[in-house]
């Protein structure tokens, strides 16, 4: 196994905590464009 | 070709692995990560790694799932922060355990046997919760969000010094949190699981915090186990950011897809399938564990289709009652806010 430094360790969590929020608001805008639009053309199936 | 340092063919397993996972999370309000580590060990990496990287993609789903029930109000942080340090020692000592058993060269074999029997128990009760449900469905008393069980409020007459006035006004002992946060961690520490599956139950039971705030709280649990966690593991450097990346773009959007979803569908009507896959899970780390033994690799294979056969089906019954509902109930308005999970 690789030991590796408490700061590179400290900066893989706060990547993950960055990926997670850009995906969070990511997804979220996409929700708010087409969401909607989704929902009707699953209503009208 | 190579992306996220993985070959194609795996980086469309993990993002499809974490869009089920995604869907379970937005819908059951569990991490679905007790399916992730499993998922790694059968694909062959050594258990810290799929522990490691298991405990890396918890923290990144928490930190989404704790953003959705932040904008509705659903989060008691005091008791979080509170709960931290039990956290952080439960998960130091569930790393350490699982370390110890991999200079052993025991681990794989000891924490998948641990996962075949949580599993199975799991699996369990929510069948027979399921089953019992189907049988009794009018009998049921409606259960009021604001209200605590009995059991947590017997807890709380035990005035055991110090104790600490929660966001809601009610009291705890900082015992009985910390005792929480200690045991949860180590589940979380040495299965790579966020715990959501006893955090949330302990929330609500032993410090006896309203049925809504527990889940929001519960996720922000997971999310400081997931970050300590990610953090302990990482200094050994066995978490895999391919693997916690694809995962992560699967699970994202099926978080979304499943809150969604509870809007349309009755859980009651699905639970069952949750508890079969997770029966079925059970198996398949078992047949893992036999393929290892007996150095078969027929069981491997069966392993792996049970995993991902179960997760497939039950995601399917999902959507499809979801779909289903959508059509034949249409909505007037909008559809219902995404960020309300149970």
């Amino acid at each position: 196994m690789l030991e590796i430094s408490a700061v590179q360790a400290l900066l893989i969590v706060i990547a993950v905590f960055i990926e997670a929020v850009v995906l969070y608001v990511g997804y979220g805008y996409l929700e708010d464009q087409f969401g909607p639009r989704f929902i009707r053309a699953i209503e009208n199936l | 070709m190579v992306l996220l340092g993985l070959s194609l063919e795996l980086v469309f397993l993990f993002v499809s692995f974490g869009f089920m996972v995604g869907v379970f999370f937005g819908f059951f309000g569990m991490g679905g990560s007790f399916l992730v580590t499993p998922a790694l060990l059968i694909l062959g990496y050594p258990a810290p790694v799929a522990i490691g990287s298991s405990m890396a993609f918890v923290f990144g789903t928490a930190v989404i799932a704790t953003l959705k029930h932040h904008d509705v109000g659903e989060v008691d942080y005091k008791l979080g922060a509170l709960m931290f340090v039990g956290i952080a020692l439960g998960i130091e000592a569930g790393s350490m355990l699982v370390f110890f058993l991999e200079a052993l060269g025991h681990a794989e074999v000891v924490v998948g046997a641990v996962y075949v029997l949580l599993l199975a128990g799991i699996g369990l009760l929510f069948t027979r919760s399921a089953i019992k449900q189907g049988s009794d469905d009018d009998g049921d008393e409606p259960v009021d969000d604001d209200d605590i069980p009995e059991i947590a409020k017997r807890i709380k007459s035990y005035n055991i010094p110090p104790m600490v006035t929660l966001t809601d006004g009610s009291k705890a002992s900082l015992w009985t949190i910390s005792g929480v946060g200690g045991g949860v961690g180590v589940v979380s520490g040495f299965l790579g699981v966020g715990g959501g599956f006893i955090r949330m139950p302990a929330i609500y039971y032993v410090i006896g915090i309203p049925l809504a705030a527990a889940v929001g709280t519960s996720l922000f649990g997971a999310l400081m186990s997931g970050a300590v966690g990610a953090f302990t593991y990482g200094l050994s450097g066995v978490i895999d950011f391919g693997v916690v990346t694809a995962l992560l773009i699967g699970s994202a959007l099926g978080a979304r897809i499943g809150s969604a979803s509870t809007a349309y569908v009755d859980e009651s009507d699905v639970t069952i399938y949750f508890g079969i896959m997770l029966l079925l899970a059970s198996l398949a780390v078992a047949f893992g564990e036999l393929a290892n033994w007996l150095e078969m690799p027929i069981f491997d294979t069966v392993s792996f289709v049970l995993l991902i056969g179960s997760s497939v089906f039950v995601t399917a019954v999902i959507l499809y009652y979801g779909i289903e509902a959508v059509r034949e109930q249409p909505r007037t308005t909008n559809p219902a806010p995404t960020g309300s999970e149970r």
